[in-house]
């Protein structure tokens, strides 16, 4: 009690002044139904302020329950998405139509390449044993054309970099589907060279260069560079065209190595282009 | 005797400017000088917290009755003579209330400090008046407009008071 007492006096002049504050605010707020709609709207303000900070609180630490329910979902739908993958290479199957993908994909890292030689060619620590084959695509991990395997050994690999004076690439232009043939000049590593363009073609600074798809190994449409500038040669037939490699060859620490399954078959087909009874007769 | 006096008198001439020029000035809305605060502002240095709250209790009770404020004015008053003590202490270092008798003033406090005692309070009284009165975010450049014009023009009037009667408050 005199604890309470002793509270009272210490603290008498802090109660006054609340009680005071309060019926004086009161007093104002009911004093015209403007000053109670415009309090009430504060009021509702400042707990919908609170509110929302103890709710965003409160979703903060569900955040790990929220993770753990959204990989249960992942997981789910991956499941389910191989269900469709197995449901439909049953229908191809039945279909007697080929059930395996045209191309197929596999990441790898690099373990050296170089840039600053004419004959530049990029090590890869995949081989034989991971399913790597001479001449499978190397694309960057952005999908834009790096170069193609060229020797393999259980597991590690070496691919020629698009940076090796020797490498070719058939090319075309992807608006307007002119082809032509890309390679590097032995100079700035950035830059390569897309030549035998048809006169006819419209070519414009930034127009995207492609990969054709006839070497089997590039699937078509993988981007190579941009066109940086083109000129007609002198004897006025073809293009001579200087492109920007839109991959960054001296900074690539990854790569996707592509398998063409239908490569074999395609240039197996390429070599005898006539049936046997044809080539007889002949 | 004398110091009471003069206390008195400068509250009658504070509150008689304020009631019967101030209230019916009418130069501009932007324009609304609060010269009653000068009498909180100058309360004597030793005056109990009890003191001040009903002072000011009574100040602002005159205040809305001549201006049909309907408590808006006890608002701003009660916080400023409860914070009193605190305000000297923070913005002027001023914590031996009960040795000095006399009104703040700029040979007690220092005139750095004491010049920042009296833009605080009368910035404080400013913001609680026209905050309560406005009381929403709408129309923000008004309202800011308003509690800064209004604000100086108090201001002006506070020190032009004090000028007055400083010299008379100041005697023990």
């Amino acid at each position: 009690m005199q604890k309470l007492v002793y509270f009272i006096r210490r603290t008498y002049v802090a109660i006054i002044f609340v009680v005071l504050e309060i019926v004086a605010i009161r007093y104002y707020a009911y004093s015209t139904p403007y000053t109670q709609a415009r309090l009430l709207a504060g009021s509702n303000y400042a707990v919908r302020y609170i509110h929302n900070t103890f709710h965003g609180v409160k979703q903060y630490f569900s955040l790990r329950s929220e993770n753990i329910r959204l990989t249960e979902r992942i997981a789910e739908l991956e499941n389910r998405l191989d269900a469709v993958g197995e449901y439909e290479a049953a229908m191809q199957e039945q279909m007697g139509m080929n059930a395996g993908h045209r191309y197929e994909y596999q990441p790898a890292r690099v373990v050296a390449n170089s840039i600053n030689r004419p004959q530049n060619y990029i090590t890869i620590d995949k081989g034989f044993n991971q399913g790597v084959a001479i001449n499978m695509a190397v694309l960057s991990p952005e999908g834009y054309a790096v170069g193609t395997i060229v020797n393999c050994s259980e597991n590690f690999s070496i691919a020629r970099s698009l940076l090796n004076t020797s490498f070719r690439i058939s090319a075309r232009l992807a608006e307007d589907g002119s082809i032509g043939s890309v390679h590097w000049n032995g100079g700035d590593s950035q830059v390569a060279d897309f030549d035998d363009v048809t006169k006819y073609a419209h070519i414009t600074e930034g127009d995207v260069v492609v990969a054709a798809g006839f070497s089997h190994y590039f699937p078509s449409g993988v981007i190579i560079g941009k066109i940086e500038r083109a000129t007609l040669r002198e004897n006025a037939t073809s293009y001579n065209c200087r492109i920007r490699l839109a991959a960054d060859m001296s900074r690539l620490s990854n790569v996707l190595l592509v398998k063409n399954n239908a490569a074999i078959e395609a240039q197996t087909l390429e070599e005898h282009p006539q049936p046997a009874a044809d080539e007889n007769k002949q | 005797m004398k110091g009471k006096a003069s206390y008195t008198l400068f509250f009658l001439v504070t509150l008689m400017v304020q009631i019967f020029l101030l209230n019916n000035l009418t130069v501009s809305v932007l324009f609304a000088p609060m010269a009653y605060v000068a009498c909180i502002i100058m309360m004597p240095l030793d005056s109990s917290p009890l003191k001040m709250l009903l002072t000011s209790l009574v100040i602002g009770l005159l205040m809305d009755l001549t201006m049909g404020t309907d408590g808006l004015n006890i608002i701003a008053t009660l916080p400023l003579g409860f914070f009193r003590r605190p305000i000297l202490n923070l913005v002027a270092g001023f914590s031996d209330f009960d040795k000095e008798e006399s009104a703040p003033s700029e040979k007690r406090l220092g005139t750095y400090r004491y010049h920042r005692y009296v833009v605080t309070m009368v910035v404080l009284h400013s913001l609680l008046f026209f905050g309560v009165e406005h009381l929403t975010f709408d129309n923000f450049g008004f309202f800011a407009t308003r509690l800064l014009c209004s604000t100086l023009a108090s201001l002006a009037m506070v020190y032009f008071l004090l000028l007055l009667f400083t010299s008379k408050l100041s005697v023990k």
